[in-house]
């Protein structure tokens, strides 16, 4: 099975016209696309949308009660127990919500947020340019390049992939290495991967796997591009974890810890400063 | 307290800017590596052992020549960024130019 290229496996040679006319114009068809999605996307993008104050706030202030509950170890217990008491409150009375008189209504409807809509049709926007290249390519290789051997792989698979790569052959016995056009295709859009990072830089949107798989979570997902989060809720949750962290000063008693561990003290002594939060 | 220097390789703008380089290093290899194994004829097993006793001769090249010996200072990962984390995607390249000049040169009349 390994080894160089001997004769004892099906031998066959094709034509260089094959090659001339299919096998190059795919791969270089591929790369023009890919470098005109990457052009045609920046144009797209415009400007960036605006964000407003009040929803920053509100992000930021749910951010800034997780920092404080996940680093709580660091600032000693009477400066935790102020900012827990402090966020606490102004979570309860909703004082950072954009829309403080709707608290009790539940997750805003999607529709009466314009920007919420901006940002979803821009998500889409996006998707088509992804999706739509793809496909014609797909469909633009099986209506013309249908029917034939294209090339062989020099490495073997197995049986089932047979059905996937020689579609449209109707020949039971051949070498599944022997395969057609469509499995340079996809042997394609998974190597030029590289070779766009090397043309568009790093963050390029040329790359056809990276929409595959936003389809797969984009159909996972439904339809929750982030928008109809539910503020008030969230922030009530964060109250209730902070309430229940039990707060422990990662110095507390710091002092006596260096003594003990350089020799100069044999023990450590209970101090007051070492109690736990209330 | 750290070293200044530290700070770089959290950076998001360097880090791009060392993984795109990592990235173009791998992929113009793999390339060259690519077309050597179509070229010699290598098939199945034999090409990948190929890639991989090559994939290990460049890690160590790049470890040493452009990292200087010290690859903890520009990737957060340390060794596995360079050597572990661009391989799948490096494969995926190797394998399309093998299959081409494989072909090219055994296939086509």
């Amino acid at each position: 099975m390994g080894g160089l290229a001997d004769g004892t496996d099906q031998a066959m040679f094709l034509d260089p016209a094959i090659r001339n006319w299919v096998l190059f114009p795919i791969t270089v068809i591929m790369v023009l696309v890919g470098v005109f999605r990457h052009q045609l996307t920046i144009l797209m993008a415009g400007e960036p949308p605006k964000p407003d104050v009040k929803d920053i706030r509100q992000g930021k202030a749910l951010l800034r009660g997780q920092l404080v509950a996940h680093n709580n170890s660091y600032i000693p217990t009477a400066a935790f127990v102020e900012r827990k008491r402090h966020l606490c409150q102004a979570y309860e009375e909703g004082e950072y919500l954009k829309n403080k008189a709707s608290k009790d209504q539940g997750a805003a409807n999607l529709m009466a947020d314009p920007k919420a809509m901006e940002s979803m049709m821009d998500g889409m926007k996006k998707q088509m340019m992804g999706i739509v290249p793809q496909t014609l390519i797909m469909g633009w290789i099986q209506f013309f390049f249908s029917g034939f051997i294209l090339i062989k792989l020099p490495f073997p698979l197995g049986l089932r992939f047979k059905q996937m790569l020689q579609s449209g052959i109707m020949t039971p016995n051949m070498d599944v290495r022997w395969v057609s056009s469509l499995s340079w295709y996809f042997l394609n859009l998974f190597g030029l991967r590289g070779a766009f990072a090397l043309i568009l830089g790093g963050d390029n949107s040329a790359d056809g796997t990276r929409d595959m798989t936003a389809m797969g979570t984009m159909g996972a997902m439904g339809q929750q591009p982030g928008q109809p989060q539910d503020f008030h809720k969230q922030f009530l949750s964060l109250k209730d974890s902070l309430s229940i962290i039990y707060h422990e000063w990662d110095l507390a008693n710091v002092e006596q810890r260096v003594l003990v561990k350089y020799g100069k003290q044999t023990r450590l002594f209970k101090s007051s400063s070492s109690s736990a939060a209330r | 307290m750290a070293d200044t220097s530290e700070i770089y390789k959290y950076f998001e703008p360097t880090v791009q800017h060392n993984t795109l380089a990592l990235s173009n290093i791998h992929t113009l290899t793999s390339w060259g590596v690519g077309t050597a194994a179509g070229i010699l004829g290598l098939t199945g097993w034999n090409g990948f052992i190929f890639f991989m006793a090559n994939w290990v001769v460049i890690s160590l090249l790049v470890l040493a020549v452009k990292c200087e010996g010290r690859p903890s200072v520009y990737f957060k990962a340390s060794i596995m960024d360079v050597a572990g984390t661009p391989l799948l995607n490096t494969l995926l390249s190797y394998v399309l130019v093998w299959t081409l000049m494989h072909a090219l040169v055994y296939i086509y009349d």
